[in-house]
Parts: C-alpha cells; structure tokens; sequence
C-alpha cells in the first residue's frame, strides 16, 4: 500500500468509512447520473416493493441499441455477434457468451440485462410496478388522467395509443420484455424477489451468482392464481399477481420455482408470464428503463 | 523584484538604498554595478567581456565577469527599454543566477535582482511573459502621499548639505545576517489538518483553479492554459464551465511560481514574527507574487475595466473567487467521494459496520474508485473534473505499480 497518496484538500475523517461502505454498494438511482433523453420516458407514480409511494420515470418504449448503448454494451464487454438477415447467428455461442445484435437488445437474458441498466442507473419495474404502468396509460388513453413525459410536457393522445400498441396490442411481431421480479415456489408460499442489483464484491463469482435482491415479500400460494389463463389487468393484485381467471386482457402464466416475469404481445394474445426461465433468450427479448425519481 | 511605476518618483533610489541598508554593500558599489537599461545593450555590458590584452597579444581566451554579476545587489534600471532579444542574455540570471559567457558558466554573487520598468511609452518594449515569469515578486510604487511628500521635504536634500555619507551608515544591531535569517525562514512551518499542509493545499488548489482551459483539450491531461496554444480564453467559443475562476485568467502558475509562493509566505510569516505559516499571510503576498504573472481575460475586464491598470485588484479579485469555491469543495460531498476512494488506494482498508478494519480486496479497490469517479462525474464543477483526475492517476500508478 503506497503511504504517499495524500489528499489535495484537507478533509475529516469522520464518516468517510460509511461513505466508502455506500460506494460499494450496487449504485443508486438518479435521473442526475444518466445521460437519457427525459422526453422518451414518462412520469409514473407507484409503489416500491414494501409497497410505499414512489416515482419513477419509465422509458416509453424498450431500449434501442443506438450508438449510445452499443458503446455502453462494448464497455461491459458484452460482444457483437453476427446474424443474417433471417436473424440466424453467424458466430459465437449465445447460450454461453455475453452477446447482442445491431438493432434490438435480444440476447441479453434476465441476468445480462442488469449490467446495462445498472450503466444508466436504471431498473427493471417489477410487476406491479408494470401494473401500474399499464393502468395509467390505459386511463390516459380513455382521458381519466393526464400522461406527463420526463420534461413535464403532456404526452398526445396519438402516442398515448402508440406506446399501448407497442406494448399489448394483439399484432405481431412477438414482442417481450423482462420484468425485475424472481419467483421462488416453496411450500404454501410464493417469495417475490424484487429490487435486483450486481453485487460487485466478488466479481470472479460468475453474473448469475452475484445478483441479488434488495426485497423479499412471502404471500400464500392460496392468495394468487397459481394456474394459467385468461385474466383481466384489474384482477392483479398489490404485487401484479392475477387473484382470478376471469375476462380475456391478458393471458397469465403463474409463477414457478426460480422464474422470473416478462410480458409478451403478438398477433394471438398479450401474456404475462411469471414462470419465465431467466437464462431464456430471444431477438424481440427486450427491458424498458425504470428511474427512480423520488 | 520587478519595480514597475511613473518616472521620477524614487524606484531606482529606493532600490539602490534599500540595497545598500538590507545587504550592507557599499552604495557606490552598486550604482557602479548597475545597469541602465537601453536598446543598445550587449553581452558584454550585461554579463562578462574577455581580458582584451590576452586576447590580442597572446590569443588567450579569459572571461572577465562585470561588475554586474559580482555585486550582491543587482539593478536593471528601466528594463523596459531592452529589446527582448537581449532580455533573453540575462533571463538565465534572474532565473539560476548564473550566466553563460564564451561557453563559461559565471555564477553570480547571490543577492536581490531588481528590474525598474516605467509605464510603457515611444521608447519601450513589452516584456515577455517568460521573462517576467522569473520575477518571483513584483510591486507598483506610487508617487509618494502628500503627507510623506512633506516629509521628504522637511529632510533636508541630502546632496546640498553632504551628510549623505552619514544617513548610509548602518548601525549594527540593524545589520542583517542572511545566513541565520534562511535558516530561521526555512524553519517556519505550516498548519497541518488531517495530514494535509493548509497552505500547500490552497496554493495547489489555486494553481489547479487556473490552469484548466476546455480550449485547450477534450482530454484532460492535456485540457490546461499552457497547451491553448492558439485558442485561449479570450477567442474559444464559450465552454461548458462559463463562470469558474479559470475563466477569468489567460494564462496558468507556472511551477517556478508555485514554488516562490510556498518560499515568500514563508517569508511573510517569519517577518510578522510567526512560527507558522497561515493562509492569511498566503493571502497578503499572492497580489504581490502574480499581478505581473496572470494575464486577466476579456471577461475579466468586462467585469471590471480597472483590471486593466490595476493588476493587484484584479489578482485579489480572482484569488477571492478561487477562495469561494475551495470553501464549497470543503463542505462537499465531493471532496467525501474523493476521500473516501483516495482511503481505499492509500490505505487498501474499510472500517466496517462493526469499526473493525477490514482489508479491500482488489475487486473491491476498483469498484470503490470507479463509484467515486462517478459520484464525482455529478458535480458540475472544474475541481470535481481534478479529483476525479487524481483518483484515476492514483490508482493507475497502483495498478501499474502492483505489475511491476
């Protein structure tokens, strides 16, 4: 250790060590730390996962890989693989390798995301973040409340309609994005892990083992729908899970042991599903930006 | 010393006499040393000429020193009026105090250097600023107050009643020992807080305040006044920072600089009878030590047209700003960030939750340093962009150093 460090400007010690623990911790959120464009995301008050009120900005639609975010993936060393025009991969194995194609995020999986949202000091919502998410662009669209962009500026009704298709109209392509909340199936009793981070302490521990989670919420497997079926967006429950098979909105998958949540959209139906494996992988996969705000 | 002011108002015998009392060399001594500043002036008037004689009969090449270069009290009279090409002949002087003669280093009898420059007129030349750089110190003498005027008067004039002689003697508890006076300054030192010298930490704080240029580079080594070679503050178009003390100067402290700074309020503090050196005392002598030095910018003039003539404002003007922001960095949760990642590669330990030390690993050091860098990256301030700098050299040499 080199003694000859010395600090250009004098500075107490006190609560440097609690300032050096924090810095070690996975990074927080803050608007202030990104270079994201306010008017792609949209204001939405919701809940955290103990369920108390907060505010975070949700990007309109899934990240793009622009020259922004293929310069962020290349400083994760994430690499580019070669696909043709049918989308067939030309080199590398994306089953074992942190790859991503030119134009939409794909073969990231669950895990891989992480790294990229953690760059733009982002998260993924969780599901009843997303519930909420979906409820107010639905009421914006129907005129019960107003839809405000990162800026403050009222979002239209054209691209109030746009961002609803993107997400749940019943058209393809297929199109699908991963939610942040993990399932663990024990017992009686469904655990939602929520608040996922990249616990960099040990950083030669493989990606998947060093995810983890800052909530942990126990429910009774009898308080939710643990069986598949058409649903209705108001039948999900504080945590975003379906409590009754009942309407035809949304087709539910039911958690299952270590899944994760997604959402997905093509010409048969829009699905929530909570028992999605998190190494799965696929071109239309994609992750919409959460930023907490307050 | 750089003496600047109006003609005729006592520049040159103030330097002559206060020579003569300070270093107790003879009055005649020094005014037979000096050297009358004209455009005329060569090598051999300012530095040294061979002994002729043994040059023509006997083709012997010996260099014979002037008077200048062996008197303890050196004076440029109206220095102002050698051109710059001839400047240069005696810029390694005021730089080292020696000089370079037919090939022969010549060291001069160590002393004050004094350069008087009346205010630019027809006959003039501007001094550059490399040459003015090797002024440690300069002052602007006005003409004296109407009070004191009187009391030059009242003196009598010397020079018609001859007791000139009488008024140099020098009493001798007044004589000054300069051996024991350099060891006495050399002594004072200067408060410490949590490890870090304060007047150190200031004067690298002002030179790191004024040296950034965005002008100059997008990369941050290179990103300083020195390297605005063709686009300086005053012809870039507006940067990012648009109100940040570097805005307000041309130019840059060079490191000759810096270290006369550290050596005169060292001084200051031993003439005022202290022990130590505060920043108060830094204070008082930096107008004094950089007026001739920092060029202001146009926005600096803009602010205030006395900038213009009045250079000591205008340092005292811009140290007051530095000062600002150096007492914003102390409260900061900037200058925490950069602490704390500064601890992590000095001392590879944590404190944890429980007060026991623990050893980082290397993992840890990284992500430690590179959280820091980005909390920093939040602070929109130029000295945010300086720590952030230093973490990043620091824990480069770490890591080069580790491979070694």
């Amino acid at each position: 250790m080199s003694k000859e460090i010395r600090s250009l400007i004098p500075v107490k010690p006190d609560g440097l060590d609690e300032i050096a623990q924090d810095l070690l911790k996975p990074a927080t959120t803050s608007p202030l730390n990104t270079s994201i464009d306010l008017r792609e995301f949209l204001r939405l008050e919701t809940v955290d996962p103990n369920l108390n009120p907060i505010e975070l900005l949700v990007e309109k639609y899934p990240i793009k890989v622009d020259k922004r975010v293929k310069q962020v993936l290349t400083s994760l060393d994430y690499k580019l693989v070669n696909i043709d025009a049918s989308g067939n991969i030309l080199s590398g194995d994306y089953s074992s390798e942190n790859i991503w194609v030119p134009n939409r995020l794909g073969h990231l999986n669950w895990f891989e995301q992480l790294p990229l949202l953690e760059h733009f000091n982002s998260q993924r919502l969780t599901l009843r973040q997303f519930k909420d998410f979906i409820s107010l662009l639905k009421e914006a669209k129907d005129g019960r409340k107003k839809l405000y962009d990162g800026l403050g500026s009222i979002v239209d009704e054209n691209e109030i309609n746009k961002i609803l298709d993107v997400l749940i109209k019943k058209e393809d392509p297929w199109r699908s994005e991963y939610l942040d909340t993990k399932f663990e199936v024990k017992n009686d009793k469904v655990i939602l892990h929520e608040g996922h981070y990249v616990d960099n302490t040990s950083l030669s521990l493989p990606l998947e083992q060093r995810i983890k989670a800052k909530y942990k919420k126990e429910i009774d497997k009898d308080s939710i729908l643990m069986q598949d079926g058409f649903t209705s967006f108001k039948y999900l429950n504080d945590y975003g899970l379906a409590t009754k098979i009942e309407g035809n909105e949304v087709y539910y998958l039911h958690p299952s042991n270590n899944a994760v949540a997604g959402f997905d959209a093509d010409s048969d139906w829009a699905d929530l599903v909570c028992g999605r494996n998190p190494g799965y992988l696929d071109l239309a996969l994609g992750v919409r930006r959460a930023i907490l705000i307050k | 010393m750089l003496v600047t002011g109006a003609p005729g108002i006592g520049k040159t015998t103030g330097l002559e006499y206060a020579g003569h009392f300070f270093t107790g060399t003879p009055l005649e001594e020094i005014l037979a040393a000096e050297i009358q500043g004209n455009p005329q002036l060569t090598e051999e008037k300012l530095v040294a000429s061979y002994d002729l004689g043994k040059l023509i009969k006997e083709g012997e090449r010996i260099v014979i020193p002037n008077r200048f270069l062996g008197c303890p009290v050196k004076i440029i009279d109206e220095g102002n009026r050698i051109p710059a090409d001839n400047l240069s002949i005696i810029m390694r002087l005021v730089d080292t105090g020696k000089a370079v003669y037919g090939g022969q280093v010549l060291e001069a009898v160590p002393g004050p250097l004094f350069l008087t420059a009346n205010y630019a007129d027809e006959g003039t030349f501007q001094l550059t600023p490399p040459f003015l750089d090797r002024f440690d110190v300069a002052t602007m003498v006005t003409s004296p107050q109407p009070w004191d005027l009187r009391k030059i008067r009242e003196r009598g004039d010397e020079k018609l009643n001859g007791e000139l002689n009488k008024l140099l003697e020098i009493p001798e508890n007044l004589k000054l020992d300069f051996n024991q006076i350099r060891k006495e300054i050399k002594k004072i030192d200067q408060k410490v807080e949590y490890e870090v010298p304060v007047v150190d930490a200031f004067v690298d704080f002002l030179y790191s305040s004024l040296r950034f240029s965005e002008a100059a580079s997008k990369n941050l080594a290179r990103a300083t006044k020195g390297n605005a070679w063709r686009i300086n503050q005053d012809n870039a178009v507006s940067g990012h920072f648009i109100d940040s003390p570097f805005n307000y100067s041309l130019n840059e402290l060079s490191v000759r600089t810096v270290r006369a700074i550290q050596r005169y309020a060292k001084a200051y503090a031993w003439f005022n009878g202290k022990d130590k050196v505060e920043l108060n005392d830094l204070k008082t002598i930096l107008p004094y030590l950089l007026w001739h030095k920092v060029q202001p910018s146009s926005k600096a003039l803009a602010e205030d047209q006395i900038f213009e003539n009045d250079r000591i404002s205008f340092v005292e003007d811009l140290v007051e700003k530095v000062e600002t922001d150096y007492y914003e960095v102390l409260g900061s949760d900037a200058l925490k960030y950069y602490s704390a990642g500064l601890n992590a590669l000095r001392t590879g330990m944590i404190k944890d939750k429980n007060g026991e030390d623990r050893k980082l690993s290397e993992d840890e050091i990284r992500n430690l340093v590179k959280a820091s860098i980005s909390k920093l990256s939040d602070v929109d301030k130029p000295y945010a962009l300086t720590f952030a700098s230093h973490l990043s050299s620091e824990f480069n040499s770490r890591a080069n150093g580790s491979k070694k």
